[in-house]
């Protein structure tokens, strides 16, 4: 059994593995493991097939990871999203075999000469990052998820149940994982069921993690890749909207959704995409509600490092920072004595 | 003597950062060990004051208890302190336990007129907390 493969480990059983797919010569010429809060291990391959150069990033399940998810529903997303005018690697192979590499796996390919740090962006750069981010967000709000074959990777919620099927879901996570009772979030929790919104405008494909740093684009030019859609699932899209204006995403420039624009801009370009126009107080329970869920995967983070087997210095500290912030986030919003730093009814 | 925890460690992870990091050989070793230092430094600040911390917000949430048994609430004060036990783990279990009781008391009051000046104690309560446990980065 392969608990931890070395980077030689994954190179030979790559090599292997496609050249049979492909019925090619297979050669790993270069093999790196990519560090971040992804919910698998994730590594950076570049192939020699027959002779010709090919990247692809391999996604393997980890012991412990930020987010327990199913590989099936991340591959599935992929799948039914790449032929849209989403950008999205190409997924090749989903391989639930354990016995290859220890884990299931999936490999995709590259996408070629993008970089996901928003913070290297000028004035310029953001703003056009920003206008493409959200809306790309506001197109995939507007697709019919059961056109797309949704419904096959996804169970398809009520227009009425999306924001309490989301709500049960996260608060589950919190108690089940909690390892110190956590006052902040049980009041924003009990505040969520006190105010549950309208039926969702409409049912969208929800990304379920869309923020800066999950996707990649070209220094100079567009977003080439939108990644990460592990928690995809379908619901209210105004759950995307939120969760992509969180402040944790723009902690040192609050002013700056995202790091990239001004929310009232952001919030304009999805509507203007989506062709949706959001309700303020239904927006403003998705926005707690964002707070609460991210709240939940930074618990489960820190449980994850708490009792897991493999101690990763992420969930450790991911799980204690996040919760910190998040935490406070909740505070702003909710509290009768709150200054509302970042918005809100008063 | 013995070497202040704090001290030690904090000088562990600057070592470890300014020594280790930049002669590690791939991307993400030195992201993983970079994180590692940045662990061990907030453990080193936690060490120092954690205990503190905590005591602190036990105090404040005795006295929000204290208030709400004047109001009429009847909210059980958890086991305290008397056993001497000053361990991180053992001030983390009556932590715990006294979170638990204004997660009660919040409960109780934060729909009623009659305990509004409850509620907002609690709430700058939570608030004060959160500031004292922030993670310096």
């Amino acid at each position: 059994m392969m608990t931890q493969p070395t980077l030689t480990d994954v190179s030979n059983v790559v090599a292997h593995y496609l050249g049979e797919k492909w019925q090619s010569v297979v050669e790993v010429s270069a093999i790196e493991r990519v560090f971040g809060g992804a919910s698998r291990e994730t590594y950076l391959i570049q192939l020699l097939v027959d002779g010709t150069t090919q990247g692809v990033v391999l996604r393997r399940d980890p012991p412990s990871s930020l987010i327990d998810t199913e590989r099936a529903l991340e591959y599935g997303a992929y799948s039914a999203i790449y032929p849209t005018s989403i950008p999205v690697p190409e997924p090749l192979f989903l391989e639930n075999d354990e016995s290859i590499l220890g884990a299931p796996f999936s490999i995709m390919s590259e996408v070629v000469n993008a970089i996901s740090a928003v913070a290297t962006l000028d004035e310029s750069g953001r703003n056009r990052i920003g206008e493409q981010k959200w809306r790309l967000l506001g197109d995939l709000a507007a697709m019919d998820p059961i056109a797309l074959g949704f419904e096959d990777i996804c169970r398809v919620p009520e227009l009425d149940r999306c924001a309490i099927e989301q709500l049960s879901y996260w608060r589950q996570v919190i108690e089940t994982d909690e390892i110190h009772p956590q006052p902040v979030a049980a009041a924003a929790l009990r505040w969520l069921e006190r105010n549950i919104p309208g039926p969702a405008l409409k049912l969208s494909v929800v990304h379920g993690d869309y923020r800066s740093g999950n996707f990649l684009f070209e220094p100079e030019g567009e977003i080439t890749g939108v990644l990460d859609w592990e928690m995809c699932h379908l619901g209210d899209p105004l759950e995307d909207l939120a969760w992509s204006l969180d402040p944790l995403w723009c902690w040192d420039t609050p002013q700056l959704a995202g790091n990239l624009l001004p929310h009232a801009t952001a919030i304009q370009i999805w509507e203007r995409a989506s062709g949706l126009i959001l309700n303020q107080k239904d927006f403003f329970w998705w926005r707690v509600f964002s707070a609460v869920k991210g709240l939940a995967i930074w618990v489960s983070s820190s449980e994850d490092f708490h009792n897991g087997a493999v101690k990763q210095s992420i969930l450790a500290y991911a799980g204690w920072a996040m919760t910190d912030r998040q935490s406070r986030i909740l505070l702003d919003y909710l509290s009768p004595l709150s200054q509302k730093q970042f918005g809100g009814p008063r | 003597m013995i070497p202040y925890p704090s001290s030690g460690l904090k000088m562990l992870a600057d070592r470890v950062l300014g020594s280790v990091v930049p002669v590690l050989g791939s991307k993400f070793a030195m992201s993983d060990t970079a994180m590692l230092a940045m662990l061990m430094a907030a453990l080193a600040e936690e060490m120092e004051f954690g205990i503190a911390r905590r005591l602190t917000d036990i105090e404040s949430m005795k006295t929000l208890i204290a208030l709400a048994q004047v109001a009429g609430i009847d909210i059980p004060e958890p086991d305290s302190m008397e056993d001497n036990d000053y361990t991180l783990s053992r001030i983390n279990d009556i932590h715990d336990a006294y979170t638990c009781a204004v997660i009660s008391l919040h409960v109780e009051v934060e729909n009623s007129e009659d305990f509004s000046e409850i509620n907002r104690a609690i709430w700058q309560y939570l608030a004060a907390s959160a500031e004292r446990h922030k993670l310096p980065l």
